[in-house]
């Protein structure tokens, strides 16, 4: 191809159609681009792959925006981390992961759907959104998908995205977040509170009623290939007493250490991670939220 | 496919345009296209926070901003920021509270303090804290840093 002149509009395509086509020939989508940005100068260091040229979704109207249609919360896959802190629409449980993600200067450019797509087990909006049941929102030459997030994350680094497909946006049904029963936990281990990546998270969430636990949802990031949530665990706590919490961890405990495998690297080992993620889940439940 | 691109922005108030490829940092065309050295390179990785600007009036890393992501941005770099009041109250504070050693994190540091106290006027320790928690000093630690942003916000609130 030639090297003459591309019109920066080009790659700031304002239809789905476009972004389809520029990815066909070899664009890649960016969000806020800050974490492609931070590989690409670590790869054209050390001559590794770098990903390239880019384009910008920012101007598909229907990235943009945080919107509700009736229960459902839907966050644009332009919208930054801290646009959606900010924004009355935002529960809190995800503010607060959102907020233990990098700091001040790097949330005011990145995105949700970069955090999603870059689909690293420590990411620190995952716990969060596969307890929320988020769905993700795409759309292609194909058509459109809504896939529910631990089957868009297919394993660390990899996602259902096809080939042509972006991510338009991000979905819940927020309507429990706003229950007077409602209660929640999120809680990112890492080595400072700032621009550090996650040794573990986990993120809970749960209604009490009279006392006892109903729609218990909890998710360990970090501890495995994948964020970790187990049915078994949740079907155990539901209808249970909140102030039986050490019988109950107890009990969920052995369930949790079987399906924990976390690695050691950089920033952790693997004892470290499952030690501190149970001890994390059995003081959860002992103190009962 | 690496064709260049042109891209146009308003930087420090003036229209700037540069023919570059999509995926440059925006911190390599303010500082060699641009020639605004104040905009500094530490980690190159969004971590240390020297490369601070304000894109569309927020805090960000410029060396974590592709191209791409500036074309009809509003930027304003340390070069502008000099040039106001603002500028004066908070570097004459750091320079009053012994907060500057040498000075290669300043610019940055006043950039995240003054994107501080336009959100937060005045604000407490924890929150100057984590207004600055992108930014690193390896030489003055940080508690003249923390109080050169108390004694900044103390001074903007006496002129207003």
């Amino acid at each position: 191809m030639s090297d003459k002149l591309f019109s920066a509009g080009t790659l700031l395509p304002a239809t789905i159609e476009e972004a389809s086509s520029l990815i066909m020939q070899g664009f890649f989508p960016v969000g806020g681009g800050t974490d492609i940005m931070v590989r690409n100068h670590a790869m054209k260091k050390t001559g590794g792959r770098v990903k390239s040229p880019l384009f910008s979704c920012r101007r598909i109207e229907e990235t943009t925006g945080i919107h509700t249609n009736g229960n459902i919360l839907s966050i644009g896959s332009s919208c930054t981390l801290s646009s959606i802190i900010e924004s009355s629409l935002c529960p809190a449980i995800l503010a607060e992961s959102l907020l233990s993600i990098a700091s001040p200067g790097i949330r005011n450019i990145a995105t949700l759907a970069g955090n999603i797509c870059n689909a690293s087990p420590a990411a620190d909006s995952l716990p969060v959104l596969y307890i929320l049941d988020a769905m993700i929102e795409t759309a292609g030459s194909s058509g459109r998908r809504s896939i529910p997030v631990k089957e868009f994350i297919t394993a660390p680094g990899t996602t259902s995205l096809k080939d042509d497909e972006i991510v338009v946006s991000v979905s819940f049904d927020s309507s429990i977040c706003h229950d007077d029963a409602f209660r929640w936990y999120f809680r990112k281990v890492g080595t400072r509170a700032a621009n550090a990546l996650s040794k573990l998270s986990i993120a809970a969430c749960t209604l009490v009623d009279n006392g006892i636990y109903s729609n218990f949802r909890l998710a360990v990031g970090a501890c495995a290939p994948a964020v970790v949530r187990l049915s078994e665990a949740e079907d155990e706590i539901n209808g249970k007493a909140l102030d039986k919490g050490s019988e109950l961890a107890e009990r969920v405990i052995p369930v949790y250490t079987k399906a924990l495998n976390p690695i050691d690297d950089q920033r952790s080992t693997s004892d470290y991670r499952r030690n501190t993620a149970l001890k994390l889940i059995a003081n959860l439940l002992s103190e009962g939220f | 496919m690496n064709k260049l691109i042109k891209i146009s922005f308003l930087l420090d108030g003036r229209m700037f345009s540069v023919e570059t490829k999509s995926d440059r940092r925006l911190l390599d065309i303010l500082r060699e296209d641009a020639g605004i050295t104040g905009v500094r390179e530490g980690c190159g990785e969004g971590e240390c926070g020297a490369c601070s600007i304000f894109f569309n009036g927020r805090l960000a890393n410029s060396c974590c901003i592709p191209a791409i992501a500036a074309e009809g941005a509003e930027i304003d770099t340390i070069d502008g920021f000099s040039k106001t009041e603002e500028y004066s109250i908070i570097s004459q504070a750091f320079a009053d509270a012994g907060a500057v050693q040498c000075g290669f994190c300043t610019p940055g540091f006043i950039m995240a303090s003054a994107a501080l106290l336009r959100e937060n006027p005045r604000p407490t320790d924890n929150e100057i804290k984590i207004g600055l928690s992108g930014n690193l000093c390896r030489c003055t630690g940080y508690t003249m840093i923390i109080e050169a942003v108390r004694l900044a916000s103390g001074r903007m609130a006496r002129n207003v």
